[in-house]
């Protein structure tokens, strides 16, 4: 295993800046790292990333890499929360960053590298599939990013941060058991959403049981999975035993979902009221 | 005077959490708990409780009560129904660095006393985690009434509180929150003649005591409602930054400066000290050497501080310094950098900037 180090801060912006910008790390980078305390495969980051990015296109990228990734940095949240840290990765698997983000004729945007969490090429890909696992199973990952606008509204927001909520979004949005939803329609029912839990409790709905519980598994983090093992189907993936939510909660999250989805709102007024007044002048 | 929250159905804002018994189940030790506190009214109320003292935990067990008066229990629950069986008492735990999110539910002591207890892990957790207090309607839609003015959806908030801190990691804690009390009060009904003749204004740093107080008009309720926003991004974090930033700016001006003139030099020898509360001598040694980065002493930088405060241009240089240190201390660029893309966000319905 290999120390996970992190970038120091008052070098991350230089270091990113002049990488984006000449494709090159300044030679002694290395000495503007620092040592996290935690230990990673950097290996197995950098091949399981660099095949992400030759091996499939780019709208294939995010939803095979995401529980991957997760599965093979097996660190608490407590450290994942490092920004630093996730731009020492991402500089490490470039060839994923400039594959995924590499616009025609413009540089990659330095956020890509040293963003906060949900801007960071590889930290948003970790994070999607810690918030969006059911336990040991990575199964709902695959809906959270199979659009970046359905990532976006599930992870993003306050609602997000608990899981069968996040789970029940991500496959209301990509029309598990219904209609795919469309962009527009994803940011409406996150706007509800948003409005409506200020009057109902999330943690409360659908749920048998409320109690906290851990969400870092310990032994789990002590087994090093193997590339072979990794680069199996998503099914055969294990993830930490902590995280397991109770079905029937995602199931009522996501009926009061739809049901959200089907209240008239102002959007809907609006173009009534537009509709009347073209009846009239008419 | 409280926000009023304008809720479809009965609402309490009165339920009041309190932490206390913590200890670290791991190695059975007691985990002490500093508390912060928010001033209301006549009472301060715990809003912080400070958890991060070394040796560090591994794992937190803690005690939750929550109280609400009997009064308020009856009004917001549907007639007929058991104020005991009908409602339970939601905790709802979550630390946003790590994004945790769990809720916790309390038991029934007596009528509107709740209590329970949560253990969390070290690993889950950075910065500060929040606990808010919610009574909330059980479940089972049917078996409720349908009465016009309260609430019949399982699952249905019908009251909260604020929500206490605890803070995990000290570096988590601004140094605002740390140095200074907040007080919410209507500006037009204080007892203090010169917030009552300026009964407009925003806010109020009173820095003489102990410890300064920072007045809050509460007849801005929008005001309260921002600065209590849990928005992550977007056009409303935007806003509370910004105003929390234009707060937070002038505040700490103000007491920089206040901290300054409180700098003594001793008769006919080199001897230099800060007068009055220790507040002022924390401020000045997190200040000094911003102000004076080419001196290492840091008696001689006090020194020259005085000797700045008493003389004209040097008092005016000195401001002038402080107020460039204060936008790095609050980070102003990055307030207003995010401020910026949110309305971007906003105009062209993206917000990740893809």
């Amino acid at each position: 295993m290999d120390k996970l180090f992190r970038l120091k801060p008052e070098a991350l912006s230089k270091i990113v800046e002049t990488f984006v910008d000449t494709g090159q790390l300044i030679a002694d980078w290395a000495n503007y790292t620092e040592d996290t305390g935690q230990y990673c495969d950097l290996d197995l980051l950098k091949q399981l990333s660099s095949r992400a990015a030759s091996l499939l296109k780019m709208e294939e990228m995010d939803p095979w890499l995401a529980p991957r990734l997760h599965c093979a940095l097996r660190i608490p949240r407590r450290i994942a929360v490092d920004a630093a840290m996730w731009t020492w990765l991402a500089l490490n698997c470039h060839q994923f960053i400039e594959a995924r983000f590499r616009q025609p004729n413009r540089k990659i945007h330095p956020w890509r590298y040293y963003g906060g969490w949900s801007r960071n090429g590889l930290s948003r890909l970790w994070w999607g599939a810690e918030m969006t696992r059911n336990g040991a199973s990575y199964e709902d990952v695959k809906h959270c990013f199979a659009r970046t606008r359905t990532a976006q509204f599930a992870l993003e927001l306050m609602y997000s941060w608990h899981r069968p909520a996040a789970i029940a979004f991500c496959r209301v949005a990509e029309g598990v058991d219904g209609e795919r939803l469309t962009d527009a329609r994803t940011r409406t029912l996150s706007t509800r959403l948003r409005v409506l839990l200020s009057l109902q409790c999330l943690e409360a709905t659908g749920s048998r049981t409320i109690d906290a519980e851990d969400e870092f598994d310990e032994d789990w983090a002590q087994h090093r999975p193997s590339l072979a093992s990794l680069m199996g189907e998503l099914g055969s993936l294990k993830g930490p035993s902590t995280g397991v939510c109770e079905e029937a909660a995602i199931d009522a999250l996501a009926a009061w979902y739809r049901e959200v989805l089907a209240m008239s709102g102002v959007e809907e007024l609006a173009v009534d009221a537009a509709a009347e007044r073209t009846d009239v002048s008419e | 005077m409280p926000p009023v929250r304008l809720a479809p159905f009965a609402f309490s804002d009165g339920i009041r959490l309190s932490l206390s018994d913590f200890d670290d189940p791991v190695t059975g030790r007691q985990v002490s708990a500093g508390t912060h506190g928010v001033v209301r009214g006549d009472d301060e109320l715990p809003l912080t409780y400070d958890v991060s003292a070394d040796p560090p935990w591994r794992k937190l067990t803690l005690g939750l009560t929550a109280k609400l008066q009997e009064t308020e229990l009856h009004r917001v629950i549907p007639p007929g129904r058991d104020p005991q069986k009908d409602v339970s008492l939601v905790v709802s735990i979550a630390c946003p660095p790590t994004k945790y999110r769990h809720g916790v539910t309390l038991g029934a002591k007596s009528l509107g006393v709740w209590a329970g207890h949560v253990t969390l892990r070290r690993e889950d957790l950075r910065g500060a985690v929040s606990l808010r207090p919610m009574l909330v309607l059980t479940q089972g839609l049917k078996q409720f009434s349908t009465e016009t003015g309260y609430a019949h959806r399982g699952g249905s908030v019908i009251g909260r509180g604020d929500a206490p801190q605890l803070l995990v990691d000290a570096s988590a804690l601004s140094p605002m929150q740390a140095l200074v009390m907040t007080v919410w009060e209507d500006f037009s009904s204080s007892e203090n003649s010169w917030r009552r003749e300026h009964s407009n204004s925003l806010f109020h740093l009173e820095p003489y005591s102990d410890r300064p107080r920072l007045f809050l008009n509460a007849r801005y309720s929008e005001l309260r409602e921002i600065l209590n926003s849990e928005a992550a991004k977007g056009g409303e974090a935007a806003v509370r930054d910004l105003t929390a930033g234009l707060i937070a700016d002038s505040v700490w001006v103000q007491l920089a400066v206040v901290a300054a003139s409180a700098v003594t030099t001793g008769d006919g020898d080199d001897s230099v000290g800060v007068t009055g509360a220790e507040w002022k001598r924390q401020l000045l040694e997190n200040l000094l050497p911003g102000l004076y980065p080419d001196e290492p002493s840091p008696q001689e930088r006090m020194r020259r501080l005085a000797a700045d405060f008493q003389e004209g241009t040097g008092a005016a240089s000195l401001v002038s310094r402080i107020g460039t240190l204060v936008q790095d201390m609050i980070a102003t660029h990055r307030v207003i950098e995010a401020a910026v893309r949110a309305h971007e966000g906003l105009r062209t319905g993206t917000e990740n900037g893809e």
